[in-house]
């Protein structure tokens, strides 16, 4: 295990960085839900984020300044205050989802509990792993270059540290909210336990697929290879989630125009089922998507129209992300039917302008990455195929309905083919 | 600016970026932006380095 000065000095500038990125989404996430959905429940998460956020700031820029001399202890300090300062973000926006699950119970609401945090959780992920890769340091930086046998050991003491976390979080917000619903113990209990083990596993999960790829990816490092590995693991799992994200669509679709007949009690809640299943499947495939291009930034530190794409799509990847979980809190049920059928059309409108700028970047991205490429037929391939779709979406919308999941299934993997192949080494 | 003294000096002593990082305790990236003039490295590791490669600090980080 290292102890790096450059890391430690990096980390802390860019842990300061995700702080105030969170803040800011967390401040325009509480403004929207305030205005058109206010609930308890909803506002709490935000709110504990937003306020720990503004302190670790204010704290960090004003009091750190004025009291510590002006010199290198001083930019350690400050760089060690940033990162205790991010833990314990993390730890009050987990403590704020209990918090939320305590409320919900009693007072709930018609966005999932969960909600917020995995939104928050994906992009404070994305916003992370592109700072990181950006200044050249590994994930489980402290012990990447350990022996895979050690380095394993290690990321399965980290998770059980996020065990013992969950554990302790989870009892303290037991305790004070078992006196609000003690005629309800059982009932409270299970739905506590199950909201556990989903904190625990979800992180516990994403952690350990993280730590294997970043290793896989370490172990890469200065060596020519015929394909990346790690690029080939990310890209699976990409794959993998596109496919049940646009089976999920699909079959939403169907059920809501009628075309498949399902026996359930309620159509409507069995699509909004659906329909939060789907939300989950897209913020993992897009995770995957932007860990790919973060990885990717790393065979191109020295071209720098690459770059330059690459940090546009993670960019407009984030964008998609916010937008797709800010746009659905303006439409409310309060509003005219009119009124809902025009914020829609603009809806679709932003979504598929971001979606033509995605592609036209995708495109330009893989025209200059073509001398790094060994399958460069796969680009007129992908290319032709991204110009057909968009033709038939600007003629007739209606048809693209069995088209687009297709497109997207079929993209994922032509850009898989493309990626993995990328040519030369990274260099370190 | 890129430091040839540094690398000429670690690949003297047979040392790979990586072997060297090991023994002064960092990153091989840091070794490597070292190297390439991407980082200033604080005193403290200027004289780990040293120590390791067997130089003073004016044979390795001193430009005039």
């Amino acid at each position: 295990m290292f102890n790096d000065e450059r890391i430690n000095l990096t980390s802390g500038k860019i842990y300061r960085n995700t702080i105030i990125f969170s803040t800011l989404y967390s401040l325009f996430y509480l403004i929207f839900i305030s205005i058109y959905n206010f609930s308890i429940a909803n506002i709490i998460n935000p709110a504990i984020t937003f306020l720990t956020g503004m302190i670790c700031f204010i704290y960090g820029e004003c009091i750190l300044h004025i009291s510590e001399k002006k010199d290198e202890r001083y930019e350690v300090s400050k760089s060690n205050y940033y990162y205790k300062s991010f833990l314990i973000f993390l730890i009050n926006i987990f403590l704020g989802f209990a918090i939320t699950i305590a409320i919900f119970f009693r007072f709930p609401s018609n966005i999932a509990p969960n909600n917020y945090l995995l939104n928050i959780e994906i992009l404070n992920f994305i916003f992370l792993a592109y700072q990181f890769k950006k200044n050249d340091i590994n994930f489980n930086y402290s012990f990447i270059a350990l022996d895979n046998h050690e380095y394993y050991k290690c990321v399965l003491n980290n998770i059980l540290k996020i065990l013992i976390f969950t554990f302790f979080a989870y009892i303290l917000i037991f305790i004070i909210s078992i006196f609000f619903y003690f005629q309800a113990f059982i009932t409270f209990g299970i739905t506590f336990l199950v909201a556990a083990l989903i904190s625990f596993f979800s992180l516990a999960i994403l952690y350990f697929i993280l730590s294997w790829i970043e290793k896989v990816l370490y172990n890469e490092y200065n060596d020519y290879h015929s394909y990346s590995k790690s690029l080939l693991i990310i890209f699976l799992f990409f794959v993998f989630f596109t496919i049940l994200l646009n089976l999920t669509n699909l079959y939403m679709l169907m059920v809501s125009t009628g075309d498949i007949k399902v026996e359930v009690e309620s159509l409507g809640a069995f699509i909004s089922k659906l329909s939060l299943q789907s939300n989950y499947y897209s913020y993992y495939t897009n995770g995957f998507l932007a860990l790919a291009f973060c990885n990717l930034l790393l065979y191109f530190k020295k071209d720098k129209s690459c770059h330059l794409f690459i940090q546009v799509l993670i960019f407009i990847i984030l964008t998609q992300i916010i937008y797709n979980e800010l746009a659905p809190l303006v439409l409310s049920t309060h509003m005219s039917e009119q009124m809902i059928l025009l914020l829609m059309k603009i809806r679709s409108i932003i979504a598929t302008t971001l979606t033509y700028i995605y592609n036209i970047f995708m495109l330009l991205l893989a025209i200059f990455m073509v001398k790094n490429l060994r399958f460069s037929v796969w680009i007129i391939v992908y290319s032709s195929l991204a110009i057909f779709v968009s033709i038939i979406d600007l003629i007739d919308k209606n048809s693209l309905y069995l088209i687009f999941p297709l497109w997207n299934i079929i993209s994922a993997i032509i850009l898989t083919l493309i990626m993995i192949k990328v040519k030369g080494k990274i260099s370190i | 600016m890129v430091n040839e003294k540094l690398k000429a000096a670690r690949l003297q002593m047979g040392l790979s970026q990586a072997d060297l990082a090991k023994l002064v305790n960092v990153a091989r990236q840091t070794i490597n932006m070292i190297e390439n003039g991407d980082y200033n490295p604080t005193l403290s590791l200027c004289i780990k380095i040293c120590k390791v490669l067997n130089k003073t600090l004016d044979e390795l980080f001193w430009r005039v």
